[in-house]
């Protein structure tokens, strides 16, 4: 039997105050009664005006609403079992996001089309103290990776049902949306071509690599040494150094400029994205090949198997979870540093987020940012899971009929 | 047979692990290397599958000189056992025992059967213990799944480095038994190698005695204790219990002598030194002695005194 990780997680009533239940509470209460809860502009530049919950909606909606979150952090206080505490959070956070909604359609002026309703302080920070008290719910469930997976993916089809039936319709971000719906999706394919496909580049040769550097300690010196040299390069200064070098090439190699080498664009973006996520692989299959112990090393040899039986069946199955590891902080960080490569032309979500910076337009740029946020919370969700099966749960009983 | 024909491993130029030792096992023994730590013991029986190369001289196994099969394909033949027992943790017990089957390309169904004829070999039962990973494991049964493993493609040879050394003392004996009776039954040629004397003189048919690289003695454990042929063996025969030694190697069964002794019988495969201690303890100088429940006669306690006397040498 593997043997349970799981504590007994009882939960037990009593006067006692949760701590983390009052922090939450004390933060919701100052979202709802200290900050607005809608922002809304005469127009996609304009300055903002705050509307507190109450004038954001019909009174007594808002009432209700009002009556909900109390309850909810009431609820929390008391220190409630895990499992509920989870419900009581995603109901709020729900409750929150479709009352968003609403107030867009409540305060839209009926004869001016240029307004702008957008989710205020007030709601970012409530949904800021839920998800909060959501995190360390699901962290205290102690749920298994494929049901964090499992979570994740409710969560997404929750918000994409939002999206689509309409109910976010009024919100700026939706508007900024229509006005760039075909860009988004494109600009979303680049980005993701950029972050994955850089990580894929360098998985393919950094884990050759990290081997060459387990076995041979000269070049493990070298190559870890550069490397790290060009981790510390700002990535804004890497994008830059490498216009001159790339256009270069792109005139001078024949062939080089119709497969799209450019001093700017795709190719200096990717070059950089994959030079950057080549050191962590490299580490992590240094560090994870180094796991290894001695005498699993030393049986292995023992046994006979010759130098490669040695690498494909032990040493790289037990370092598979550390490279793994690697391979989860190049992707999450792919995912951001993609935002600076729209700078230099090369597209991504970063070039919402650069065009609304110089049109002074805040929704363009959360356009930008949202998807961004959710992408890379999306992928170390998934891959944290991915770690945790490889490590422990990838061996379960019966493996023996694995070949 | 495994010859040592004159083999030398040098570190770097000057420092001589292994210096010069030649020693022969024959084959169906259990010869046991004892020596502090440096003194080269586990250098000499790594050159033996070749984990180590010898810097001179020659093994030569069964006549055939180590060197003429490949290093991976000459290790599948010898057995091999290491401290802490170095299971893979990422693979059950019966993957761990079937390594080396695998590796000669044995099929999935003799693979299975080898290995739950080992798991029963060694007292675990196989529908439980097969799929446990190594960290589900006990120390004592980690120590002889590693072991299983050792044996799986039925080597004539088995090399066991300090095997019982990361074991619990109460369950140490007990595993050295094991380790007899299966040595006794597939009669493999065992070299084994510690840095414990006990050990040694428990164990082996013969004691090859190392220190700095050098092979100081290689002798039957009886001959070791009556004439150890340097001061530095008798200082790892411990100097003041040399007698009962001598007595703990023979059973009582061949100074039985004819004759009526009184109180309860003595086993005639008890040892001789349990025997004399308990003709002490119970105050008796006859003891009868008794095999498979039938008295075959006495031993008397001056004779058993006599025996844990120096011999002539």
């Amino acid at each position: 039997m593997r043997i349970s990780a799981r504590p007994a997680n009882k939960p037990r009533f009593g006067i006692a105050l949760d701590k983390l239940g009052m922090i939450v509470a004390a933060i919701v209460l100052s979202g709802l009664f200290l900050q607005p809860f809608s922002l809304f502009r005469a127009s996609r530049i304009m300055t903002a005006r705050g509307i507190m919950i109450w004038a954001a909606m019909p009174l007594w909606q808002a009432l209700m609403v009002m009556a909900a979150l109390i309850a909810a952090c009431l609820l929390l206080l008391l220190r409630p079992p895990v499992t509920l505490r989870l419900g009581v959070n995603v109901a709020a956070m729900t409750l929150l996001a479709v009352m968003v909604g609403r107030s867009g359609y409540y305060l839209m002026p009926a004869d001016n089309p240029y307004a702008r309703i957008s989710p205020g302080s007030g709601f970012w920070i409530m949904v800021f103290a839920f998800a909060f008290a959501m995190a360390d719910a699901v962290v205290r469930k102690q749920l298994s990776p494929l049901k964090r997976i499992g979570l994740l993916i409710i969560g997404a089809c929750a918000i994409g049902l939002l999206f689509y039936s309409g109910a976010w319709r009024q919100l700026s971000i939706l508007k900024e949306y229509d006005n760039h719906s075909a860009a988004f999706w494109r600009e979303g394919r680049a980005h993701i071509l950029l972050a994955f496909g850089s990580l894929a580049a360098a998985t393919m040769m950094g884990i050759p690599i990290g081997i060459l550097c387990f076995r041979v300690p000269l070049v493990r010196a070298t190559i870890l040494g550069s490397l790290n040299v060009l981790q510390t390069i700002p990535s804004i200064a890497l994008f830059g150094l490498l216009i001159a070098p790339l256009a270069w090439v792109g005139r001078n190699v024949p062939g080089a400029a119709a497969l799209g080498i450019a001093g700017i664009g795709f190719a200096p973006a990717i070059v950089a994205l994959f030079a950057y996520s080549l050191l962590p692989v490299i580490s992590n299959t240094v560090a994870g090949l180094d796991s290894v112990s001695r005498d699993t090393r030393d049986a292995a040899r023992g046994m006979g198997m010759t130098g490669g039986q040695r690498l494909t069946q032990v040493e790289f199955p037990l370092a598979f979870p550390i490279i793994l590891t690697g391979i989860r902080i190049v992707l999450v960080q792919n995912i951001g540093l993609t935002v600076i490569a729209a700078l230099i032309g090369a597209g991504g979500y970063g070039t919402f987020v650069f065009q609304g910076i110089t049109q002074m337009a805040t929704d363009l740029v959360l356009l930008g940012v949202m998807p961004v946020v959710s992408l890379a919370f999306a992928a170390a969700i998934i891959l944290d899971a991915l770690v945790e099966i490889s490590g422990t749960g990838g061996k379960k009983r019966g493996g023996h009929d694995r070949d | 047979m495994i010859e040592i024909d004159a083999v030398t491993r040098l570190y770097g130029h000057r420092v001589k692990a292994v210096d010069n030792v030649s020693l022969t096992v024959e084959n169906g023994r259990l010869v046991v290397i004892v020596g502090a730590s440096g003194s080269g013991k586990t250098t000499l029986m790594r050159m033996i599958n070749r984990l180590v190369e010898p810097s001179s001289g020659t093994i030569r196994i069964d006549g055939c000189d180590n060197r003429e099969l490949p290093g991976p394909e000459l290790r599948r033949r010898i057995g091999y056992v290491i401290q802490e027992h170095g299971l893979f943790p990422h693979r059950t017990a019966a993957e761990n025992i079937a390594t080396v089957p695998k590796l000669l390309g044995w099929n999935r169904k003799r693979r299975d059967a080898r290995v739950d004829e080992l798991l029963s070999l060694f007292h675990l039962e196989p529908s439980r213990f097969r799929d446990r990973m190594p960290h589900e494991l006990s120390g004592g049964e980690q120590q002889r799944i590693g072991v299983a493993r050792a044996l799986a493609a039925k080597p004539a040879f088995l090399l066991m480095d300090e095997p019982f050394g990361a074991l619990d003392p109460s369950i140490r004996g007990r595993a050295r038994e094991d380790l007899l009776e299966i040595q006794r039954r597939l009669s493999t040629t065992v070299v084994l190698v510690t840095h414990d004397m006990d050990e040694a003189i428990v164990l082996g048919h013969k004691i090859a005695v190392m220190r700095e690289g050098r092979l100081l003695q290689y002798a039957p454990p009886a001959e070791i204790i009556a004439n150890p042929a340097a001061d530095f063996v008798d200082e790892l025969l411990g100097g003041d219990d040399k007698a009962f030694r001598m007595l703990s190697l023979d059973t009582v069964d061949r100074l039985v002598e004819n004759g009526p002794a009184h109180g309860s019988p003595v086993s005639c495969n008890a040892s001789l030194k349990d025997v004399l201690a308990e003709a002490l303890w119970s105050g008796r100088d006859t003891l009868p002695v008794e095999k498979d429940g039938a008295i075959i006669g006495r031993v008397s306690r001056d004779c058993l005194i006599r025996h844990a006397a120096r011999p002539a040498s």
